[in-house]
């Protein structure tokens, strides 16, 4: 595996072209404030998430309350938390997986079309 | 707001009120008057027929003066004129420029001006002599251009240059290359060996000793000067700080403080400082720091030879080749800013916004400007078939411009919830999703959060994810209108078809569209 930051970068993104296929949604549950950066707020993300994803596989404030694993063949894999999770928190939830099902419906919709055209002719 | 505004905004009320009064059809004439007033009080745009100082960039017009006046045009300004303003002095020695180069002189220069001017100057672009003779004549700007490169190249001009010419046709016979009839009239010929310095750097390259070896001492010193002002302009093309100046002979060397000896120097301090620069850079055995200037003069044609082998090494580079050094360089500069990518992406959002903003501030000024002018002929034409053809266009291109600005919006948000890490509530730590790669999400909600504050931002995240579906179809009808239209151009006489059925199509589409654009909050 190459060191270099391009090679890391092509990487990257060969793994992401492969994840394309699936489509994970998780939801955390907890103390945000223990995860926000210290800073001057003017960040476009103030969440130091990677810390929130390895508290919550030992011990830390935010504890997975959902997971959703789609896949492209159609299978859907759950996580609930039990005790189960209040109901607009589930709602929020739904919603999230949602837009990412629309979002990346619309990517492949746009090159679905553009091919088409293209073969038609 | 300068004085001129408010009149403008004065003339434009008064002629408002008086076109509302119960005859405005007696008011055609003053539909000009609406457009000036409008124009005065800034709210259209009047057409540019010459360029303007807000048309030109400050740089283009320091340029463009001193290649003009490099040229001999003459700027009449008054003394103190700051290089990078516009003034009408330069104007008028564009138009000059213009009339003289073959080209229509309005005045504005635009690309064709540019060209002709970089064929004129450029050492590296060749000249074109289609544009050049008229008739067998030469064209006065290249006549001009001509006299230039002639003292650039160390020939002095006087009068109209036929003496520069001669002589320059003298050392070029010297050099194994002649010029038909000695360069005594202006051909495409010799216009054409005069502008090219690729082919005079070859010549010198070929030189087997000093340049000039073995002629006698005149010619040998024309060769040579000629020789040391190619060499200036071969370290001026590399960057070296010299000037081609054309100025072959700087100073005579003194001996105990007394000026006037008797051997005059071809390589002026600056110069050979380069030509030695050059050497130690490319790293030619045996020529030291402090080489002699004989040793230098000795060492030229290996000079041109390196400059030559420097630019077909740039010309055949293969482009795999070029593609790994980017990637190196961009690799190493990488490993030096680890930051680098969060800077990219953020100058990408800087200038996507701005690109949008740009575009929404241009679809608002057209919507005002059709609405303002169906609106004025249809209170003109109250009572004709034309004024209610001009409400029915008032009201379509109201709805045209109100359609299109939601669009734009929509494609901003669209795009940017693609391209954004992140989507938050208000306030701020109590709800946040984080995309991942593609399109997954990592969803961080506080205890402390209420439904109400978690519904607003599933809310929020829907909508955005629905933004960016129109925004996708979006581009897919804009593709799809493009290539319909290159379908009909390339039809021939029946191509009309195609397009007209393409755009109905599109229009079916963008109706729909619309349908589902009007149901988007934003």
């Amino acid at each position: 595996m190459s060191t270099s930051p391009i090679g890391k970068a092509l990487e990257s993104l060969k793994n992401k072209i492969g994840d394309f296929s699936s489509l994970e949604v998780v939801t955390f549950r907890g103390d945000i404030a223990t995860y926000v950066k210290p800073g001057d707020g003017s960040s476009n993300d103030p969440l130091d998430w990677d810390k929130m994803m390895k508290d919550a596989k030992t011990s830390g404030t935010m504890k997975i309350a959902l997971a959703t694993l789609v896949n492209f063949d159609g299978d859907v894999t759950q996580f609930v938390s039990d005790p189960e999770p209040p109901a607009w928190v589930v709602d929020a939830h739904k919603a999230a997986v949602q837009s990412s099902l629309d979002a990346r419906k619309a990517i492949f919709d746009l090159f679905a079309d553009t091919v088409k055209e293209a073969l038609a002719k | 707001m300068p004085p001129e505004a408010d009149n403008g905004r004065d003339a434009l009320a008064a002629f408002r009120r008086a076109s509302e009064e119960p005859a405005p059809g007696a008011a055609a004439a003053g539909l000009f008057a609406y457009f000036d007033a409008a124009c005065a009080a800034g709210e259209v745009a009047p057409l540019e027929t010459e360029a303007t100082a807000a048309s030109v960039a400050p740089a283009q017009v320091r340029t463009l003066r001193s290649r003009l006046q490099r040229l001999g045009y003459a700027v009449v300004e008054p003394g103190g004129t700051p290089a990078d303003d516009w003034t009408p002095g330069l104007a008028a020695a564009l138009r000059e420029f213009q009339r003289e180069a073959g080209l229509p002189d309005h005045g504005r220069p635009e690309v064709a001006t540019w060209d002709r001017l970089r064929e004129l100057f450029d050492f590296e672009t060749p000249l074109r002599p289609e544009w050049c003779f008229v008739a067998g004549a030469a064209r006065p700007a290249l006549a001009r251009a001509v006299r230039l490169r002639l003292a650039v190249l160390g020939f002095p001009v006087d009068g109209d240059g036929a003496a520069a010419r001669r002589a320059w046709a003298a050392v070029m016979a010297d050099l194994g290359a002649p010029v038909a009839d000695g360069g005594a009239a202006l051909t495409p010929e010799l216009a054409a060996r005069l502008f090219d310095h690729e082919g005079l750097v070859a010549l010198l390259a070929q030189a087997p000793g000093e340049p000039g070896e073995g002629l006698p001492k005149e010619r040998r010193r024309a060769v040579e000067a000629l020789a040391v002002c190619a060499a200036k302009i071969e370290l001026w093309l590399l960057g070296y700080e010299v000037a081609p100046d054309g100025v072959p002979v700087l100073r005579r060397t003194e001996r105990h403080g007394r000026p006037g000896h008797a051997t005059i120097r071809l390589v002026e301090t600056e110069a050979s400082t380069a030509l030695r620069r050059f050497f130690d850079d490319t790293e030619l055995e045996g020529v030291m720091a402090f080489a002699s200037e004989r040793r230098l003069r000795a060492e030229l044609p290996e000079f041109f030879r390196r400059t030559r082998q420097l630019r077909a090494r740039e010309e055949n580079l293969p482009r795999e080749q070029a593609s790994r050094e980017i990637v190196a360089a961009l690799a190493a500069r990488l490993a030096e800013r680890p930051g680098l990518w969060a800077d990219l992406h953020a100058a990408g959002e800087r200038m996507a916004n701005l690109l949008f903003d740009g575009v929404r501030r241009a679809i608002a000024w057209v919507g005002r400007m059709l609405r303002g002018a169906a609106r004025a002929v249809a209170r003109l034409f109250a009572d004709s078939w034309l004024g209610n053809l001009c409400r029915v266009v008032w009201h379509f291109a109201g709805a045209v411009a109100f359609r299109l600005r939601k669009a734009a919006r929509v494609f901003c948000s669209g795009v940017g919830f693609l391209f954004s890490a992140n989507q938050g509530s208000d306030p701020a730590g109590q709800a946040w999703a984080a995309r991942g790669g593609d399109f997954d999400l990592r969803c961080a909600i506080d205890t402390a959060a209420g439904p109400e504050v978690v519904g607003a931002w599933a809310g929020r995240l829907t909508t955005r994810a629905r933004h960016f579906g129109l925004a996708t179809r979006m581009i897919a009808l804009a593709v799809g209108a493009v290539r319909r239209a290159a379908l009909g151009a390339g039809a021939g006489p029946l191509g009309w078809v195609p397009l007209v059925l393409g755009l109905a199509r599109i229009y079916s589409e963008a109706r729909a569209l619309g349908r589902e654009l009007d149901a988007v909050p934003l």
